[in-house]
């Protein structure tokens, strides 16, 4: 499912910040000894979940801060999802395993496990209606599980290298799937069929060392279901140095057409590793910059959609595009970003739409507010790190 | 020179001393200069027993702690499983699955320390068992010198590759014995005769250039032209051998792979079966400073399949026991994994793999700690593999080169090869 995100109603009494992305600031910061590898908030906005490069997932409580270990996989886990009540914790770890987690449990533990995938088991989607999951592994099949039972209820083949992420589209009767090649497949899920590929400029080849580097690190379907955004890199100049550049390409649903490349303010080389649209009109991404330190940016997502006349050289040779940010017809840039000082590998709204969650290399799981400072706030802020906002 | 006495039927048929001086007159050199072997059986049983290297380089350092020593659950481990291999309590690396089937014709050394962390440096010491820039060859040269038959009826030391890394790697051996690079499975460049050239004019000009070696050398040394002449007549044997360059079988290409490296063990399982004495085929691509987990998946995917096939079929061939098989890099990656999911470049504590002719199968020489920063038991080096190699091959590493007026040590005189890893 999409991050459970309402409207903010301002109610009369009490009365919420306004949204505004250029004020954001972190306003809490949760340590781990090992750097993370995503997060989630949970749907009720009492949790948010880190997965590490360890064996377990951390759940800090957001009000009191208190951790707690879920402990189960044996390998990292990369991506997690909840139930739409948000009872339900559903992660997918490298070892293959699909795990069950009660999401408030007080001693966490696992309560169903499938043996998902051979290899990685990279991404767990929730369906809509909380009735199915999906999953993809480096067995390169797309699988879908009976969310109450964990029975297996389809697998679909087509994918020939890796497929890294998959997201349901908001109406539950198609999926997307992106693999190491930056191909976006669409699958129907009534025939569990495969409907069309898509390419991206999400892939590159490293011609020094013989290897293909690409793939969707996140991808996000907005509300609507209009566009879906894929995290990845593109540009690849020697990806085994992690000199590539993040890019967040959006492709419209309706004309199946890559319509924009969501690119950091500069050239920065690096990875974009998480999306989520916010529903104030915004997208956000996190970045992992190739020396060491992240991004939080944020596009409006009426210029992500608009569609841009490509000239006749670019459009015959569409791996053309897969060029530096100044020089990518595509590209969007941000109206703000956020300087962090550790790469970001994700990013998690909480439902009221206010807070962001990002989990680090440094093992930081950094929440930032999008309003303006309140006066204790900004006292607060002065021991914080500058540069985080 | 010491016999080795795991791997000696050849010695059966052939004196020590004629593999030794390279003498053409008698035994397999002979044989092999009269245009093939003598009988079929002969032929057969020298095919099988000639003895000869294959190298498998994983360039760039493959990580240890995703193949050959892996620690997962520990503060370093990364996310990858171990699975059980033929060998019983040998565990390797999920991501070699088809290799783990195979370990019993294997064998693992875990504690390697080469001290340095260098691309170049690493390479060197590893192929010359010598730290450092000294002007000495690789174990494929040396190979070359003391078991290639001296009529050899291919280049005897073949490195296949898509990729140039260009070494002297005969030093001061003779050129003969020096690395011919093939890039990829097509056929080298001018291997075909000159267009303009008769087969019988370009057989004339070959008589009238051994004619005029034959004036120069009657009063002067020999030994430069001796190289030159081997140089043509390998030039010439190669171009006669146009056909192993030709369309590969699409059915061992199912077996093997369609991509580049499946392509280049099925040569090299050609150029070992038709004479060649060292193969070396470089598979690229695990310097992983970035994405290092995402890029075994890729690269050891690709290598897994490829390498257990050749492996496998050399053993269905015979040839196992008279073939060295070593799968090795320039060095290991850090246990430490960085802000790009990297490892980085790490000689500390590292680890290969080899098997074949003259190694005892399925052990498990030293160890790295539990975290894997360091050797904690039989720490060894590039000069132990060097010796290692060669005395498994029946040479002996610790005699002189046979060069006049110079005595040279073939390997490092200040170590010794790992004793308990030979057969």
């Amino acid at each position: 499912m999409n991050d459970s995100l309402q409207e903010p109603t301002p109610a009369d009494d009490d009365q919420p910040a306004a949204i505004d992305a250029t004020k954001s600031h972190k306003v809490a910061e949760y340590k781990h000894s090992k750097p993370l590898t995503c997060c989630r908030i949970d749907p009720t906005g009492r949790f948010v979940f880190a997965g590490a490069e360890d064996l377990n997932v951390y759940r800090w409580n957001l009000e009191t801060g208190r951790m707690m270990i879920l402990a189960g996989h044996n390998s990292w886990v990369r991506s997690m999802d909840f139930s739409p009540d948000g009872q339900t914790l559903y992660t997918a770890g490298w070892d293959g395993e699909l795990h069950w987690w009660q999401t408030d449990d007080p001693v966490p533990r696992s309560l169903r496990m499938v043996r998902a995938h051979r290899g990685f088991a990279r991404w767990v989607r929730v369906s809509p209606d909380g009735t199915l999951l999906a999953t993809c592994g480096n067995d390169n099949m797309i699988r879908i599980w009976s969310a109450a039972a964990g029975e297996l209820v389809a697998e679909m083949a087509g994918h020939e290298r890796n497929p890294y992420a998959v997201d349901f589209h908001p109406d539950g009767r198609q999926l997307v799937s992106e693999d190491l090649m930056g191909n976006v497949m669409i699958w129907d899920l009534e025939s569990f069929e495969h409907l069309e590929t898509i390419p991206t400029v999400m892939t590159g080849y490293d011609t020094k060392f013989a290897a293909d580097m690409g793939g969707a690190r996140d991808m996000r379907f907005a509300l609507d279901g209009s566009v879906v955004v894929c995290a990845g890199i593109t540009n690849v100049v020697n990806s085994f140095a992690g000199q590539q550049d993040p890019i967040f390409a959006v492709v419209d649903w309706e004309s199946r057409q890559v319509l924009r490349h969501l690119r950091p303010a500069d050239n920065t080389a690096g990875i974009a590793w998480g999306v989520r649209f916010h529903p104030a009109g915004f997208i956000i991404g996190g970045v992992a910059k190739q020396s060491g330190s992240g991004l939080i940016c944020f596009w409006h997502k009426d210029e992500a959609v608009t569609p841009v006349k490509l000239d006749k050289k670019d459009r015959k040779a569409p791996d053309l595009l897969k060029r530096q940010a100044d020089k990518d017809p595509l590209a969007v840039k941000p109206f703000h970003t956020l300087e962090v000082n550790s790469c970001v590998r994700g990013v998690a709204l909480a439902p009221d739409g206010q807070r962001l969650a990002a989990p680090c290399f440094d093992g930081s799981l950094r929440i930032f507010q999008m309003t303006a400072k309140v006066e204790e706030e900004k006292a607060e802020a002065k021991t914080g790190e500058k540069s985080e906002g | 020179m010491k016999r080795n006495t795991g791997c000696q039927s050849i010695d059966h048929l052939l004196s020590r001393r004629n593999f030794l001086a390279g003498t053409t007159a008698a035994g397999f050199g002979a044989a092999a200069a009269m245009g093939g072997f003598s009988t079929p059986v002969v032929a057969d049983t020298l095919k099988r027993d000639q003895k000869r290297i294959l190298q498998v380089y994983l360039q760039g350092g493959v990580s240890q702690l995703e193949s050959w020593d892996p620690k997962p659950g520990t503060e370093y481990g990364g996310p990858f499983q171990t699975i059980p291999t033929s060998v019983p309590g040998v565990h390797i690396c999920e991501l070699l699955p088809e290799t783990a089937q195979l370990m019993h014709h294997l064998s693992i050394v875990r504690s390697i320390n080469l001290k340095t962390d260098d691309h170049h440096q690493g390479r060197l010491f590893m192929e010359k068992g010598r730290r450092g820039e000294g002007n000495y060859p690789y174990v494929g040269s040396v190979a070359a010198r003391y078991l290639a038959p001296e009529d050899s009826p291919l280049p005897s030391y073949v490195h296949i590759s898509t990729r140039g890394l260009e070494d002297d790697t005969a030093a001061f051996l003779d050129a003969r014995y020096g690395q011919m690079k093939l890039e990829g499975v097509a056929s080298p460049a001018n291997l075909g005769e000159p267009g303009q050239l008769a087969e019988k004019g370009f057989s004339r000009r070959s008589q009238f250039r051994q004619q005029l070696n034959q004036q120069f050398t009657s009063r002067r040394p020999k030994a430069l032209v001796d190289s030159y002449d081997a140089s043509f007549r390998q030039a010439a044997q190669l171009m006669a051998r146009q056909e192993l360059f030709e369309k590969q079988s699409e059915k061992e290409l199912d077996r093997y792979g369609r991509h580049d490296f499946g392509r280049f063990c099925l040569l090299a399982r050609t150029m070992l079966e038709e004479g060649s004495t060292c193969v070396k085929v470089t598979h690229h691509g695990y310097d992983t400073h970035a994405e290092n987990f995402n890029f075994h998946v890729e690269q050891l995917g690709e290598f897994d399949t490829p390498f257990a096939t050749l492996l496998g079929d050399l053993q269905q061939r015979g040839m196992l026991e008279s073939t060295l098989v070593m799968i090795y890099s320039e060095f290991g990656r850090t246990p430490k994994i960085n802000h790009r999911y990297g490892r980085d470049h790490w000689g500390s504590a590292w680890s290969i793999a080899m098997g074949g002719c003259g190694i005892q199968p399925g052990a498990v020489i030293g160890a790295t700690n539990a975290n894997g920063t360091e050797v904690s038991d039989r720490e060894v080096h590039g000069g132990h593999l060097f010796h290692t190699y060669l005395q498994a091959l029946g040479v002996d590493s610790t005699a002189n080169h046979d060069i006049p007026g110079r005595e040279i040590p073939i390997g490092d005189p200040a170590v010794e090869s790992i004793k308990e890893l030979l057969a």
